[in-house]
């Protein structure tokens, strides 16, 4: 029983037993708390309290079993009541002090403390609290007279000492502190201290050299604790610390390394775990997998396992994560999951709802269902659930799932993103907008929801949704390049100049000037005209410089525009002349290259260049990507997609350029998959939607879900809408129906020309409606078109409708 | 991308509702004719004879981010608000209350004071009240209350200047519920619930049931969202889940409103109901609050409950803002103090009579960049004057927005188009209030704020850099 905690019951048992002697419910509070069964006593005083609350005596006792219930905040009121009420120097004076500091009043509570301490100076128990009160306020100061009180009175303690180090290293008081470390150091020595505390007290003394900036004295003090304390956590942890503060990440690896290395340090959990730490957050993923693997395989630890799983889990590598998980369970149980006599109710709920989830990710159905029926939460188990229909293709069930689970955890900015995915996949896009919008919300920084609201906004023509989607998720994610650009190309169609200016003014500043000027002109050109954009990008400084090279680029377009192409292309390749060595002005060489006809050679040259110049140039690589593909040269185009995607992950582009190269060189057998990967990534993605339904209705697939990507299609490909009009036509006619493939029909034609593809699908919805005549006038005019990828199919068709109509003599239409 | 893990642990909840059976309580009370108001029935009339007596106590509640358009009470069409709309029936409803900004501090500085946050300076994170300010806790604690403030929202710690006045100012540790009710939030990161408020409270009633006392409680659970499974009766969206806990939290007032009526306080205790602002749904395209100034993060309710009953309840159609509520209330009471306030007291209004010192204007205010450090200010003014009220930003003037409130209190319509001269007349009641000097020498005081405090803030959802 500690000091403080003794001294508070006897003072609640003296009080107790003044009136203990009266009536039997206080004799029964008085055993009780003798007891420690301080809940008994509350139940048991509250209503005497109600009934008598300027009865000090009762407020006391009901007050102290309050504060030893853990129930500090509801103590202040009765013993304050007690204290005001009681005669001078009561016993609810000290716990009243507790009381406050503990309960959320720490001001009134060292208010109360300096009162007390100037009736009774040597009251150490006030003194400690005191100290802490002035500690939880940050007033070091304070906290430091009290604490100099106490070592006075107790010098022997080294707790005391060690907080007064603390509390004069953070005041900069290092004279002073050095002092204090001698006499923590004497008094160490002096009683026997085990070595893991010599140990932390070495590293203390470092990080005490070291904010004192004693920089040398420190790295050389922290040296010899690592020679004298090998492979000691307390050491190696705040050296590490110090070589990262003074800049010298590269050092204090390199020491991370040689300590884990140890014979000490490779028994030691802790040190093997900082080390995989530091190498996952340098992205050297492999070597950190290395290291607890090598630990974990060793010692065979549930927690080096959970901690292996964890680094998995952190570079997306979720089989390897279920597996190091199972394996974790295994050594903690004696038994694998999955196998007889593992008992599941041996993990907590939120290992369960954990295991399950990652196991739905590596598509282990049948045991999520066995852990589902071992999941006692309501709200994990409707959250598995749903997460597991989305997983087997039932959308609306995981929908259904997710808005049930919603009602009792409104905030769970994962699960409203995965329900914004179900709704894309069911073709509810309002619904999907207002999921990523509330996972958004909800946590803007815990998913990307943001960055797809403003997308499938801007896919769907809202300038206005995409401003402040975008803008959400900016100020969220203030590193973020991609929002911020959205938010400035916004701005024109909103009409907000000011909004443009200051977020270019934004990107300048955090080191995105090429994306700034470039999206500035363009938000000039839209609102003001291209000369606007032009005068604009003639007076940025620097244009010629590699960092600018995307504003270059922009500003030969706007020079094309004006009909100044020779003036512009001149720029442009002495820019590239001077710098040769610059990949980004190789890029910007090859695409004004390309808008002079007979330079093919030329553009190809300077974009190998480019990337040859430097692999790791996403830019580079889209732009040879997309100049190879419009040379019909599929594979080399696609490889070049696949490099920047490996450079730049995230980026939903260069899956999707790939998806749509191939698609278009009619490999569909190849971009089927890539086009699947992409919505699964990209689920919002109408380009690739449209082409995925294209191909499947092609392989005579017209089943929901291909309606489904139709539709999305329509929604949200908006480079492309009328290719994706005319494939949901096909769809619903090859679902017979000719109502709505007609409609769709007629919606294509507000996106250009009535193409030959709409007027042969517009054919078989007539043909249908025994509307030959009309049907084979259509079918006449596809036919006449040089490019029209259904020639065959028109044929076949026109003689069948040929053959129908003599056959029947006569015409609907 | 894995969910991540709930703090959630419902069966507290339902230990909550079995155990003290007051989810509704006074709803169903009253239903039931058990009905523990045994305050008499008294008339609007009655209201100037408070002054002359000694022995009234004053319960301020504030609900923190509760808009007025979700309260069954002010129209809306779900029962959201029970215990309020039973406050409002038997008291005085001020139907078209706006708080002065959409961001705790600055709204509270205001609400406190009865100043413009133009002129009580505190428009930045690091902003304090100072230590000159005379708050009504202060005025109260001299007029012989005991004064106490349960709070919940960092952004009126004490290191803000907010504590001034209170003898004890307390913000309950999570957990202080009995055992059987204790866990963490089900949709909040900060630590706790109400219902430690409403235990805290609960024991100081107990506690100072035969003193004069003048308690504050600030509600934090709507701005949390933060429902039960019995609560959750409105939908899965964010709209409904916003709607589950202000009935949570009503249930959670009416708690307190049983115990005052059970021990007999009804008769001597002035009940207060306001907000700091409201919530956004995404109507102007931003979601939560201290973004805008918007008629969803502004409008706020306003209840007056009388140590008697009115029958039927008054409903104040005027326009009243934050910055009235202490003018009214001190003016109830019989006290002054308040320094230079720009709001007026109502109580004239309740009798009939014109309020004085009323401009017919009214201002919201809210410095966009207020959590940023580093940031130049970026002031944004709202004004309404009339039926019109417009939105004006320093920092993006080619965004003024103009609104009809009259026709369009959601302000869906924007009608600056061909309204040239109104909205100039606006702009310059704008650049006046601009020019207003803050009422102390020097304006507001900034205080550092630490680490942990950040991260309590932050944890509320805000960003701060």
């Amino acid at each position: 029983m500690s000091l403080s905690f003794a001294r508070a019951l006897l003072a609640a048992i003296v009080v107790l037993s003044i009136f203990g002697c009266r009536e039997p419910a206080e004799q029964r509070a008085l055993a009780l708390m003798e007891e420690r069964r301080y809940q008994e006593v509350v139940d048991l005083l509250q209503p005497e309290v109600k009934a008598n609350p300027g009865d000090f005596k009762l407020a006391t006792a009901y007050g102290a079993a309050l504060l030893r219930n853990g129930q500090a905040s509801l103590a202040v009121w009765p013993l304050r009541r007690a204290f005001r009420d009681g005669p001078e120097g009561n016993a609810a004076g000290n716990l009243l002090v507790e009381a406050l500091i503990a309960g959320g009043a720490v001001r009134e509570g060292i208010q109360l403390a300096d009162e007390l301490l100037e009736a009774n100076p040597d009251d150490l128990r006030l003194l400690t609290m005191r100290s802490n009160g002035h500690m939880a306020n940050l007033d070091r100061e304070s906290a430091l007279a009290d604490i100099e009180r106490l070592i006075e009175a107790a010098p022997d303690n080294p707790s005391a000492l060690d907080s007064k180090l603390r509390l004069l290293t953070e005041l900069e008081r290092f004279e002073e502190a050095e002092a204090t470390i001698a006499e923590l150091k004497a008094l160490l020595e002096s009683q026997e201290m085990p070595p893991q505390s010599l140990a932390r007290f070495c590293g203390a003394e470092g990080t005490f050299m070291h904010k004192h900036r004693e920089r040398e004295a420190a790295a050389e003090h922290f040296a010899a604790c690592l020679e004298k304390y090998p492979g000691e956590f307390d050491v190696v942890a705040p050296a590490f610390l110090f070589y990262q503060e003074i800049g010298e990440h590269d050092r204090g690896l390199e020491m991370l390394f040689e300590q884990a290395a140890t014979p000490a340090g490779q028994k030691r959990l802790r040190i093997q775990g900082r080390l995989a730490e530091v190498l996952l957050a340098e992205g050297r993923t492999d070597e950190a997998v290395a290291v607890l693997t090598d630990f974990a395989e060793q010692f065979e630890v549930p927690q080096a396992w959970l901690e292996l799983a964890d680094v998995y889990a952190v570079a997306d590598r979720m089989p390897e994560a279920a597996a190091a998980l199972e394996k974790a369970m295994e050594i903690a149980t004696g038994i694998a999951p999955g196998e007889a006599g593992f008992i599941y109710m041996s993990l907590t709920d939120e290992t369960r709802f954990a295991y399950a989830d990652i196991l739905i990710q590596v598509g282990n159905a049948d045991r999520v269902r066995e852990i589902l029926r071992h999941i006692e939460e309501p709200v994990y188990r409707l959250l598995i659930e749903a997460r597991l229909k989305l997983s087997e293709g039932d959308p609306q069930g995981a929908l259904d799932g997710y808005e049930e689970a919603f009602k009792q955890w409104p905030s769970n900015p994962g699960a409203r993103y995965l329900a914004g995915t179900a709704a894309l996949q069911l073709g509810q896009f309002e619904l999907a907008s207002e999921m990523f919008q509330n996972s958004m919300r909800a946590d803007a920084e815990a998913t990307d929801a943001g960055l797809i609201l403003a997308r499938i906004k801007y896919l769907s023509d809202q300038p206005r949704g995409v401003m402040e989607a975008a803008g959400f998720y900016s100020r969220a994610n203030p590193g973020d390049l991609v929002s911020k650009r959205m938010v400035l190309l916004s701005a024109a169609a909103v009409g907000a100049p000011s909004v443009a200016e200051a977020v270019r003014d934004l990107m300048i500043q955090t080191g995105h000037a090429g994306h700034a000027s470039t999206d500035y002109a363009t938000f000039l050109s839209i609102s003001s005209g291209a000369e606007s954009a032009l005068e604009y990008l003639d007076g940025v400084e620097g244009l010629e410089t590699p960092e600018l090279s995307p504003a270059l680029s922009s500003w030969f377009r706007f020079m094309v525009d004006q009909d100044q192409v020779d003036a512009g292309l001149k720029r442009v390749l002495a820019a590239a002349e001077n710098r040769p060595d610059s990949a980004e002005l190789q890029v910007a060489k090859g695409l004004a290259l390309q808008s002079v006809a007979e330079e093919d050679l030329a553009v190809e040259e300077a974009l190998r260049r480019a990337v040859e110049l430097d692999p790791e140039l996403s830019l580079a690589r889209v732009a040879l990507g997309q100049w190879l593909s419009a040379q019909g040269e599929a594979e080399a185009a696609v490889a070049e997609f696949d490099a920047a995607a490996e450079v730049d992950p995230a980026d939903p582009d260069y899956g999707l350029f790939a998806g749509l190269t191939l698609f278009e060189a009619g490999q569909w057998d190849d971009a089927e998959p890539r086009l699947e990967r992409q919505l699964e990534a990209h689920p919002w993605q109408g380009e690739a939607a449209a082409r995925l339904a294209r191909i499947l209705i092609d392989r005579g697939e017209s089943d929901p879900r291909v309606l489904a990507l139709a539709r999305l299609g329509v929604e949200y490909a908006k480079g492309s809408r009328q290719f994706a009009l005319e494939t949901l036509a096909r769809v619903r006619i090859a679902r017979e129906e000719f109502g709505l493939a007609h409609a769709a029909l007629g919606r294509a034609k507000q996106y250009g020309a009535e193409s030959p593809t709409s007027l042969y699908l517009t054919a078989q919805v007539l043909a249908r409606k025994n509307k030959f005549g009309e049907a084979l006038r259509l079918l006449d005019a596809s036919l006449r078109a040089n490019e029209f990828s259904d020639k065959e199919a028109a044929t076949v068709l026109r003689a069948q409708l040929e053959a129908r109509r003599d056959s029947r003599g006569a015409d609907g239409s | 991308m894995s969910e991540p893990t709930p703090k959630v642990a419902r069966k507290w909840i339902i230990g909550v509702l079995v155990c003290a059976g007051l989810a509704f309580a006074l709803y169903g009370l009253l239903a039931s004719g058990e009905n523990p108001d045994d305050r008499p029935v008294g008339t609007l009339a009655d209201i100037a004879s408070l002054r002359d007596r000694s022995d009234l106590n004053v319960l301020f509640v504030v609900i923190d981010t509760l808009r007025s358009d979700h309260l069954s009470g002010y129209g809306y069409e779900r029962p959201t608000s029970p215990a309020l709309d039973y406050l409002a029936q038997t008291g005085v409803r001020f139907d078209r209350h706006s708080a002065q900004s959409s961001w705790t501090k600055s709204s509270m500085a205001s609400l406190w004071t009865g100043l413009y946050p133009i002129r009580t300076d505190v428009l930045r994170h690091v902003d304090a009240i100072p230590e000159g300010a005379v708050l009504p806790a202060e005025i109260l604690k001299d007029a012989g209350f005991t004064t106490a403030g349960i709070w919940r929202n960092g952004w009126v710690a004490p290191n803000f200047g907010f504590a001034q006045g209170f003898e004890i100012y307390q913000t309950p540790m999570g957990q202080q519920a009995p055992a059987s009710m204790r866990s963490e939030a089900v949709a909040g990161r900060i630590d706790g619930t109400d219902i430690d408020i409403v235990f805290t409270a609960k024991e100081f009633l107990a506690s100072n049931q035969d003193t004069r006392w003048f308690l504050y409680l600030h509600f934090m659970d709507v701005h949390q969202y933060i429902s039960t499974e019995d609560t959750a009766l409105f939908g899965s969206k964010y709209g409904d889940s916003y709607d589950n806990a202000i009935l949570w939290t009503d249930s959670q007032l009416g708690e307190v409103l049983m115990d005052i009526y059970r021990l007999g306080l009804g008769k001597k205790t002035l009940v207060v109901v306001v907000s700091d602002h409201g919530e956004a749904f995404g109507e102007h395209g931003a979601e939560g609050h201290a973004r805008d100034l918007f008629a969803e993060v502004v409008r706020t309710p306003f209840i007056l409950s009388f140590p008697f009953r009115l029958s039927p309840g008054g409903v104040v159609s005027e326009p009243t803002e934050n910055i009235d509520v202490w003018p009214t209330l001190l003016d109830m009471l019989g006290v002054s103090g308040l320094q230079e306030p720009d709001g007026a007291s109502l109580a004239p209004l309740l009798l009939g009579r014109p309020a004085k010192s009323r401009s017919g204007m009214g201002f919201s205010q809210l410095d966009r960049n207020w959590g940023q450090i580093e940031a130049e200010e970026s002031p944004l003014v709202a004004v309404r004057k009339g039926n019109l009220r417009l939105i004006h930003s320093l920092e993006f003037p080619d965004r003024d927005l103009l609104y009809d409130v009259d026709l369009d209190p959601a302000e869906r319509n924007e009608i600056a188009d061909g309204r040239e001269e109104e909205k100039k007349e606006l702009l310059e009641e704008v650049q006046s209030y601009l020019e207003r000097e803050p009422l102390w020498q020097g304006g507001s005081e900034e205080v550092e704020i630490d680490e942990m405090q950040l991260r309590q803030l932050r944890a509320l959802g805000y960003s701060i850099e």
